[in-house]
């Protein structure tokens, strides 16, 4: 990987369990600064994902670099790596700060300043003497996420870092992540708060049974569609007939006062125009955005997986 | 050598702080209480023996079913899933990615895993001095029986709190050798179940009927037999050198740092 610029590089990754494939023909790139998103059901291969670029374990297929370590066929994880599990676990009886003294220890890099700094950043006391398994879901998920910073990571990977986080903690963990960005670090978040994943990242993968079915650049999704209600049955049908004539994709509302479709097009007065020549009734139109959710569920189908 | 050392510190502070030694030493406390009639009373030739409490370890310690079934595996309990807990818990991410290597995250767990055995021999040795000596009767000398080798064997020019600790120390060494051996076990099969089922196995298969079956030949260097300090003394018993049995110790050590590394290293953690 000789581009300065990139933390993370995978080309044609797969990851085989027996005869099942957790992640498959994966392409990826990372670049420091960037915070790229990673949304899939249950068993998308998320964190099998993660721990493959962490180096936790090894791809069957393809190439994986990260931080310039070569981590195809080798679990030697590079340093510069912070990661934060889906529920992560101290030892119970020290309080936060000891706990992460005594992880800090290992590489020898965090300062006992460093330490007090990081957990003052994620909303936690450096003063205070609890002992961990007093803590709530979310302050384990804050001191999680401490043990992830504390030394500076150049690439943070984050598997559901939300969980359990209140409101306020999610706003305050959606303004970190920002501000690590801004400072260069390379972040990856696996979650299934696709509204939050929304407001943070460049980037987003929707991945299904461990391929990739569709990478969006969010700050070119600006998809936007026209909602238009009409006065009846007659109309829809009209409407129908010139959206199939022009090529527009509609879809129909049923959470409308009026029968309402919402017609993939942001072009307003062109519609409006056209509409009211094959004599549609409009009552209302709207110009929309759609979400990231919208573009999931759309993906994803109608199939009864949940999220994760 | 230091990171493995701060790993080691790591893994100890998480393996001392489950409340599973909340639920062993109370049973220790107990099996102890249990078996002191062992060495209290005479069996064959009936009647009380004149002991006191500096018998109580030296004379349950050539009990087969308390070592075995109390002491080793009460020692699996504790400890034999120190790889599959972080394993299973996540613990391992965070300890791996700061390891320079896995081969000193699994000597740093190995280490960690000495120190569990002391520690734990300690307390076990502790329950039975105190027990021993509310049942038996306190004293600073060694008791007739204890003089006169009739329970155990021991070395007659060895003062008995000293003789006392030094098979303390022996059983510590040797049920880290067997700790070790489960461990690796476990990094085969990492499942919850897989060291107390491969425990309670090699109990019954290699402490239990081997012995029993063959008191000689290669059996006598399974790892676990040489959890019987006795086996060192003379004809009446088990006959075995001490060197032989350090050798053996030493080796299993050696061997589970070594498998494990190279294990590890293909491993997904």
């Amino acid at each position: 990987m000789s581009d300065p610029a990139k933390a993370a590089q995978l080309r044609g990754v797969g990851k085989r369990y027996g005869s099942r494939w957790a992640v498959q023909d994966l392409d990826l790139d990372l670049n420091f600064g960037q915070v790229v998103g990673f949304i899939g059901p249950n068993g998308a291969g998320k964190t099998t994902l993660i721990r493959m670029m962490t180096g936790l374990s090894t791809a069957s297929t393809g190439k994986i670099e990260v931080l310039d370590t070569d981590l195809t066929r080798q679990t030697r994880s590079p340093d510069g790596i912070g990661m934060v599990a889906e529920h992560p676990r101290f030892v119970p009886y020290l309080s936060a700060r000891k706990n992460l003294r005594l992880l800090a220890r290992i590489r020898n890099v965090a300062s006992d300043e460093d330490i007090a700094e990081t957990l003052r950043r994620v909303g936690l006391d450096p003063q205070d003497r609890r002992a961990v398994r007093g803590y709530s879901l979310g302050m384990r998920q804050r001191l999680g996420v401490a043990q992830a910073l504390m030394e500076r990571p150049r690439l943070l990977f984050l598997d559901e870092p939300t969980n359990g986080l209140d409101p306020r903690g999610i706003v305050e963990f959606r303004e970190l992540i920002r501000q690590l960005a801004a400072a260069g670090v390379a972040v990856f978040v696996a979650s299934h708060l696709l509204t939050e994943l929304e407001q943070v990242c460049d980037r987003v993968l929707f991945v299904r049974r461990g391929r990739v079915l569709e990478e969006l650049d969010l700050h070119c999704f600006q998809e936007e569609t026209v909602r238009v209600s009409v006065t009846g049955p007659d109309d829809v049908a009209a409407l129908r007939e010139w959206a199939a004539h022009a090529g527009i994709a509609l879809t129909d509302q049923d959470d409308t006062r009026w029968p309402t479709v919402e017609l993939a097009t942001s072009d307003v007065p062109e519609t409006l125009a056209h509409l009211i020549r094959a004599g549609v009734r409009i009552e209302a139109v709207n110009r929309t955005q759609r979400s990231l959710e919208q573009r999931f569920l759309e993906l994803t189908g109608s199939e009864s997986e949940g999220v994760s | 050598m230091r990171a493995t050392l701060r790993l080691a510190r790591a893994d100890l502070s998480r393996a001392l702080g489950t409340y599973r030694w909340l639920v062993a030493i109370p049973a220790w406390f107990a099996a102890v209480y249990l078996s002191l009639g062992y060495v209290r009373y005479d069996y064959d030739g009936g009647g009380l023996r004149p002991v006191n409490v500096w018998d109580a370890v030296p004379g349950l310690f050539t009990n087969t079913i308390l070592v075995l079934f109390v002491f080793v595996l009460g020692f699996v309990f504790l400890t034999g899933d120190l790889y599959v807990r972080d394993r299973t818990l996540g613990v391992a991410s965070m300890t791996v990615l700061r390891a320079p290597s896995r081969g000193h995250w699994w000597s740093a767990k190995l280490c960690a895993l000495g120190v569990l055995s002391v520690v734990y021999s300690t307390l076990v040795f502790v329950a039975m001095l105190l027990l021993g000596g509310l049942q038996l009767g306190w004293s600073a000398t060694a008791s007739p029986t204890a003089l006169r080798s009739e329970l155990y064997p021991r070395w007659t020019e060895l003062p008995m709190p000293v003789f006392v600790l030094v098979v303390m120390l022996y059983a510590a060494l040797a049920l880290w050798a067997v700790g070790a051996v489960v461990m690796l076990i476990s990094t085969l099969m990492p499942h919850p179940l897989t060291p107390a089922v491969a425990g309670l196995l090699w109990v019954l298969l290699g402490g239990v009927l081997a012995p029993l079956a063959s008191r000689t030949g290669w059996t006598r260097l399974d790892p676990l037999y040489q959890m019987f300090y006795n086996i060192h003394f003379g004809p009446d018993h088990f006959t075995l050198g001490w060197t032989t049995s350090f050798m053996v110790i030493l080796t299993t050590l050696l061997a589970t740092a070594v498998l494990g590394s190279w294990r590890l290293r293909y491993a997904e953690l």
